[in-house]
C-alpha cells in the first residue's frame, strides 16, 4: 500500500510539472465550458419555441371564445368577419391543440440529437393520426450547422474526452523505458502492477474525477434552477457515466503500455482504438441496421397518405349517405347557406368521415412504417454493445432525454391526446352540434407520459461496466504471465 | 520505435555521389551520377521519394491501416452509390405518384384542391455517393399549398438510427478524416525517425540539399496516398456514368468529380505539408505524433464544429413556429401595421367596382372570392419574400463565419466546396426550394385565376374537376449550371489553395531550421 501511495505521490508531482498536459486540459475545459453555454442557449430557444406554440394555440381558442360569445349575443356584424366565420368558429373540428414534449433539465447536452428530435405538434380533431408529428417537422434550422455537427457535450465527451485521457496517459510505461527510468524503478520494491495501477489511479484522481464532477456542475449551473430539482439523480448519473467511460479509456492506455510498444507505437495503437470504437464500429453498425432494415420511404408513406385521402373524399358524399342510413336518429341538417359550404354541420361531419375513413386504409401501411423505423432503432440499441462510446452516448441520449424510446412515447402521448380530444368534439360533430363560448377553454390539455428509462440506462451502465472490466482483466493478465519489457 | 529502425542508408562518399537505398533493395544503377555535384543529381527527388514509399510499404503498422482504409473507403463507395440509387428510384417514383394523385382528385371547390396543394421531392444530386452534404439534415420534399411557403420538410436524419456521432459513414467523411490520420500515421517520423537514428546527418552530409529531402518525402508519401486512391477513382467515375440520374449531364458529372479530386488533393497536399514540417521541428517522434494528432484533432474535429456553433451564434435565426407565426402575423396585420389584410381588400373591391361601374360585390361580372384569394396571395408572397430573403441572409451570414473560420482549419474550406460539387450543398437546396416556391405561385395563381373566372361570390359550393387539375402545368427543376455552382465557392477554393501553399513555404522554412542530431 505504502509503495502505491509512493507511486501515486510522485506521479502526482510528474503530471503537475508536464505543462504541456495542463494546457490540454485547460483547453478542454474552456471548449466545454462553450459547449454547455451554447446548449444552454439552444435549449433555452426551443423551450420558448414551445412556450410560444402553445401561447398562440391558446390565444386563439380564447379569441374563439370570446368571439363566440358575441355571436351567441347576436352582434356577429361587430366583429367584421366574413360571412363563414360565424360556422368556421363554431364547428367542433375548428379547435386546435398542441403538444409538448417537455425537456429534460440535460437537454442541452444533446444539442444535434434533440434538434432533429420531434417536440412539438399541431392537431385538430380531424388531423391524421398518422401524421401529427409531421406537421412542425419543417425547420428553419441551416442543415450546414447540423451536416458538420454543432459542438455539443454528448460529441465533445464521447469523442474528445478519450483523446484527453489518452493524451495524459497513452506513454504511461513507455516514457519511463525510453528515459530508462523503467530499469530504476522496478530495481526498486515495486512490482509492475502497483505502478501501473498508481499512474492509473492518479490520472482518475487527478484528471478524471475532477472533469466528472466538473462537468454536471457546469451543466447544473446553466439551467434555470427550478428545472433543476426535476431530476437531481440526472447529475449524479451523468458523474458516474464520466467515470466509468473515462476508467475504460485509461484501463485501455495501461494495456497497451503493458504489452511493451514504444510511446509512438502507443500512440498509433491507442488513435486506432478511439477510431475504431468511437467511429468504425458506429458507423458500419449503421451501415448493417441500414441494409437489414432499409429506412422506411417516408415519401412514398406521405403518398399513401394522400392517395387515400383523395380516394376517401371522392367518396365523400356516399360515406354520409352511409352514417345517415346506419343513424338515422341523428340527423344533421343540411345547410342552405352557399357560405358555409365548408363549414356547415354536414359539411364538417363530412370531413370527420373522410378522416376516419382515410385512417383506416392508411393505418396499416403506417403502422409498418412504424414498426419499420422501430426494428431499425432497436437494432440500432441493441448495436450499441459493440462499442463503449456507443453504450455511453446512448446513456447520455437518455439523459438528455433524446432517445429513440421517449420520442416514440411523445408520439403515443400525442395520439392519446388526440383520442382525448376527439371524445369531446366529435360527438358534436355526429350530433351536427356547433361550439358554445367556452368549450375552446374546457378542451383537454396534452399530458406527456413518460416512459421509464430506468431499465435501458442500467443496461448502458452494466454494459459500460463489463466494456471496463475487458481490459482491466486482460491487463492484469498481462501483468501476471508477461515479464515487464524494461528496454 | 519501429518506424523508425526500417532503413540504413548505403553510401558512397568516393564517387561523390549518394545512394540511398534499404537493404533489401537493388542499388539504382540510374541515380548513381559519377562526376556530378549531388545537388545537381535529378534523380535524388526519386531516390528518395521511391525509398519513402518502401518504407512505408514495409511499415507493418502502415500496412494495416492502409488496407483498412481503403476496405472502408471502398464500402462507404458501394454504400452510398447503392443508397443513392435507391433514394433517386423513391423520389422519382413518388414524384409521378404525386401527380398521379393530384389528377385522380374528384369534384372539389378550386381552393380546397389549393389546400390539398402538391408535394415535390427534392433529387439527391449528381454525385451524393461522394459526399452527402446537407442532404440527412435538409428536407426531402416541399409541400406547396395556398397562402403560405413552407421550409423543405421530412429530414432523412430524423428517420435515421442514433448510431454515428459523425453522421453517416461516406467516401467524403474517409477522405477528410481518415485520409488525414493515415498521412499523419504514414511521416510523423519522416524527419523525426532520421534524427534519431543519426540518418538525418549522414544525409545532409552528403550534400543532399533539405528542400530535394522534403521533396522527396513529400513524393513518395503522395505516391503512397495514391496508391490507395487511383484504383477507387474508376468506381466513382463508373458510378457517374451507369449510376447517373435520368436525363443528367454525365460529361458535367464527371467534371465535377475531376475538380473533386483536384479540391481533395489539395487538401491532401496541405496534410503532407503539415506532417512534415511538424517531423522536422519536433524534438522527437513521439512529441511529433502526439502534436499532429492535436492539430488532426483540431482542424478535423473540433474546429469545424465550433465554426458552425459560433455562426448559429452570431448570425441565429427564429424558430418554425416564430418564424410562421411572424409570417401570419404580416400577412394579417401588414407589414407595416397598418395596412391590415381587410383594408387591402378594401382597396381592391373599390377598384373594381369603379373599373366595372358596381356598388355590391354581388354585381361583379368576376367571382370576388377569387379576386381576394389572389390579392392574399399577392400580398402574401411579399411577405414571404421579406421573411425567406432574411432567413437565407442569416445562411449566407453563417457561411461567412464559417468561411472566416476556414483560416485556422482547411477543412472548413473543403468541406462546401465538396459539397457544392457532389450537388448536395445549401446552394442547390436553394435552387430547389426556389424553383418549388415559383411552382407553387404559378399553380395557386392558376388555381385563383380560374376561381375568379368561374363561381360566384360567398358561394363556397362551386367545384371544379379533372379538367382544372389537368391543366396545372408539371413541375420541372433545372438543376444550377456548373458556373453557378462553382462562383460562389471561388473564396473556399482560394482559401484551400492559399493553405497549401502557406504550409509548404512553412514546410520549407521547417526543413531548413530542422536540427539535425536529436
Amino acid at each position: 500500500m505504502s509503495a502505491l501511495a509512493t507511486v501515486i505521490r510522485h506521479e502526482n508531482r510528474v503530471l503537475s510539472a508536464d505543462r504541456a498536459s495542463w494546457i490540454g486540459l485547460a483547453v478542454f475545459l474552456v471548449i466545454a465550458i462553450y459547449a454547455i453555454a451554447s446548449g444552454a442557449t439552444w435549449m433555452q430557444l426551443r423551450q420558448a419555441e414551445a412556450a410560444t406554440s402553445v401561447q398562440i394555440s391558446q390565444e386563439r381558442s380564447a379569441e374563439f371564445d370570446r368571439n363566440l360569445a358575441v355571436i351567441e349575443a347576436g352582434r356577429l356584424a361587430e366583429l367584421g368577419k366574413p360571412n363563414w366565420y360565424k360556422r368556421w368558429s363554431g364547428a367542433p373540428t375548428t379547435p386546435d391543440s398542441r403538444a409538448v414534449l417537455p425537456s429534460r433539465p440535460l437537454l442541452l447536452i444533446a444539442s444535434n440529437a434533440g434538434e432533429l428530435q420531434p417536440h412539438l405538434a399541431t392537431m385538430r380533431p380531424a388531423s391524421s393520426r398518422h401524421s401529427l408529428l409531421d406537421d412542425l417537422k419543417a425547420s428553419t434550422q441551416n442543415p450546414v450547422t447540423l451536416a458538420v455537427g454543432r459542438l455539443d457535450m454528448v460529441f465533445l465527451l464521447t469523442a474528445a474526452l478519450p483523446l484527453l485521457l489518452l493524451a495524459f496517459s497513452f506513454n504511461l510505461l513507455s516514457v519511463e523505458r525510453e528515459q530508462g527510468t523503467l530499469a530504476l524503478v522496478l530495481a526498486q520494491p515495486i512490482a509492475l502492477a502497483t505502478l501501473i495501477t498508481g499512474k492509473l489511479l492518479t490520472r482518475f484522481l487527478r484528471l478524471l474525477l475532477p472533469l466528472a464532477i466538473a462537468v454536471p456542475l457546469l451543466l447544473a449551473l446553466a439551467v434555470d434552477p427550478a428545472q433543476l430539482g426535476r431530476a437531481p439523480l440526472d447529475y449524479l448519473l451523468l458523474a458516474v457515466l464520466i467515470l466509468v467511460y473515462g476508467a475504460f479509456w485509461l484501463l485501455l492506455a495501461g494495456l497497451i503500455n503493458a504489452l511493451g510498444g514504444s510511446s509512438a507505437r502507443n500512440a498509433l495503437s491507442l488513435g486506432g482504438l478511439w477510431l475504431l470504437l468511437v467511429l468504425v464500429v458506429p458507423s458500419l453498425l449503421n451501415i448493417a441496421a441500414a441494409a437489414l432494415h432499409p429506412p422506411p420511404d417516408r415519401a412514398g408513406l406521405t403518398n399513401e397518405l394522400r392517395a387515400r385521402l383523395v380516394e376517401a373524399r371522392n367518396g365523400g358524399d356516399q360515406l354520409y349517405q352511409d352514417h345517415a342510413l346506419e343513424h338515422p336518429d341523428t340527423v344533421v341538417a343540411e345547410s342552405t347557406d352557399p357560405a358555409e359550404a365548408f363549414d356547415s354541420a354536414k359539411a364538417t361531419l363530412t370531413t370527420w368521415l373522410v378522416r376516419e375513413r382515410t385512417d383506416a386504409l392508411v393505418a396499416p401501411i403506417a403502422e409498418r412504417f412504424e414498426q419499420d423505423l422501430a426494428a431499425q432503432q432497436d437494432l440500432a440499441e441493441s448495436g450499441r454493445f459493440l462499442s463503449p462510446a456507443l453504450l455511453f452516448q446512448a446513456a447520455l441520449n437518455r439523459l438528455a432525454g433524446v432517445d429513440a424510446a421517449r420520442s416514440r412515447a411523445f408520439s403515443a402521448a400525442a395520439k392519446a391526446h388526440l383520442d382525448a380530444l376527439r371524445a369531446q368534439l366529435i360527438p358534436k360533430v355526429l350530433a351536427g352540434q356547433i361550439l358554445r363560448a367556452g368549450d375552446y377553454g374546457g378542451l383537454p390539455r396534452f399530458e406527456m407520459v413518460e416512459p421509464s428509462a430506468a431499465g435501458p440506462l442500467g443496461l448502458d451502465l452494466l454494459g459500460l461496466l463489463l466494456a471496463v472490466l475487458l481490459p482491466a482483466v486482460l491487463l492484469m493478465a498481462r501483468l501476471r504471465s508477461a515479464r515487464p519489457v524494461i528496454r | 520505435m519501429t518506424r523508425i529502425n526500417v532503413h540504413t542508408y548505403d553510401i558512397s562518399v568516393s564517387c561523390h555521389t549518394f545512394i540511398a537505398n534499404t537493404r533489401s533493395t537493388e542499388v539504382d544503377a540510374g541515380s548513381r551520377c559519377p562526376n556530378s555535384p549531388p545537388a545537381a543529381a535529378p534523380n535524388v527527388i526519386l531516390t528518395i521519394a521511391r525509398r519513402e514509399l518502401l518504407d512505408t510499404w514495409r511499415d507493418g503498422q502502415v500496412r494495416v491501416a492502409a488496407v483498412i482504409l481503403a476496405a472502408l473507403l471502398l464500402l462507404a463507395l458501394a454504400v452510398g452509390i447503392a443508397h443513392s440509387g435507391s433514394r433517386e428510384a423513391i423520389r422519382s417514383a413518388a414524384q409521378a405518384e404525386d401527380a398521379r394523385v393530384w389528377v385522380s382528385q374528384g369534384k372539389l371547390n378550386p381552393h380546397s384542391a389549393a389546400h390539398f396543394g402538391r408535394y415535390l421531392f427534392k433529387p439527391v444530386g449528381p454525385l451524393a455517393f461522394v459526399d452527402e452534404g446537407i442532404n440527412p439534415y435538409a428536407g426531402s420534399s416541399v409541400y406547396l399549398e395556398a397562402h403560405v411557403q413552407t421550409p423543405a420538410r421530412s429530414r432523412p436524419a430524423e428517420d435515421a438510427t442514433f448510431l454515428s456521432v459523425f453522421g453517416e459513414l461516406t467516401a467524403a467523411l474517409t477522405l477528410q478524416l481518415l485520409i488525414p490520420l493515415l498521412i499523419i500515421l504514414c511521416a510523423f517520423a519522416a524527419f523525426s525517425g532520421e534524427r534519431e537514428n543519426g540518418t538525418f546527418r549522414q544525409l545532409l552530409s552528403l550534400g543532399v540539399p533539405r528542400t530535394k529531402l522534403l521533396a522527396g518525402k513529400a513524393l513518395g508519401l503522395t505516391a503512397a496516398i495514391a496508391a490507395i486512391l487511383l484504383p477507387l477513382l474508376p468506381i466513382g467515375a463508373g458510378a457517374v456514368l451507369l449510376n447517373g440520374p435520368e436525363g443528367g449531364d454525365a460529361g458535367a458529372d464527371l467534371l465535377r468529380l475531376a475538380l473533386l479530386c483536384i479540391g481533395y488533393l489539395a487538401y491532401f497536399a496541405a496534410f503532407i505539408g503539415l506532417t512534415l514540417s511538424v517531423s522536422a521541428l519536433a524534438s522527437s517522434s513521439r512529441a511529433a505524433l502526439v502534436t499532429l494528432l492535436g492539430c488532426w484533432l483540431a482542424i478535423a474535429l473540433l474546429l469545424p464544429r465550433f465554426a458552425a456553433d459560433a455562426a448559429e451564434r452570431l448570425a441565429p435565426v427564429p424558430s418554425i413556429t416564430a418564424f410562421k407565426q411572424a409570417v401570419s402575423d404580416d400577412i394579417a396585420k401588414g407589414v407595416s401595421g397598418h395596412d391590415a389584410s381587410d383594408v387591402r381588400l378594401e382597396a381592391v373591391k373599390q377598384q373594381l367596382f369603379q373599373k366595372y361601374g358596381v356598388s355590391r360585390v354581388e354585381d361583379l361580372p368576376i367571382n370576388f372570392d377569387g379576386v381576394s384569394l389572389s390579392e392574399g396571395e399577392r400580398y402574401g408572397n411579399e411577405v414571404l419574400d421579406d421573411h425567406y430573403g432574411r432567413l437565407w441572409k442569416q445562411y449566407d451570414r453563417q457561411a461567412a463565419v464559417q468561411r472566416l473560420f476556414a483560416l485556422v482549419s482547411p477543412l472548413i474550406a473543403l468541406r462546401p466546396l465538396s459539397m457544392a460539387l457532389s450537388g448536395t450543398d445549401l446552394a442547390l437546396h436553394r435552387a430547389f426550394t426556389d424553383q418549388a416556391e415559383a411552382f407553387r405561385r404559378s399553380f395557386i395563381a392558376q388555381i385563383n385565376d380560374y376561381y375568379t373566372a368561374n363561381g360566384k361570390f360567398d358561394d363556397w359550393r362551386y367545384t371544379a374537376d379533372q379538367a382544372l387539375w389537368k391543366q396545372i402545368r408539371p413541375f420541372s427543376y433545372t438543376p444550377p449550371s456548373m458556373v453557378a455552382t462553382l462562383m460562389p465557392q471561388g473564396p473556399n477554393l482560394l482559401l484551400l489553395i492559399g493553405w497549401t501553399i502557406a504550409i509548404w513555404l512553412f514546410a520549407a522554412w521547417a526543413i531548413g531550421r530542422a536540427k539535425v542530431d536529436a
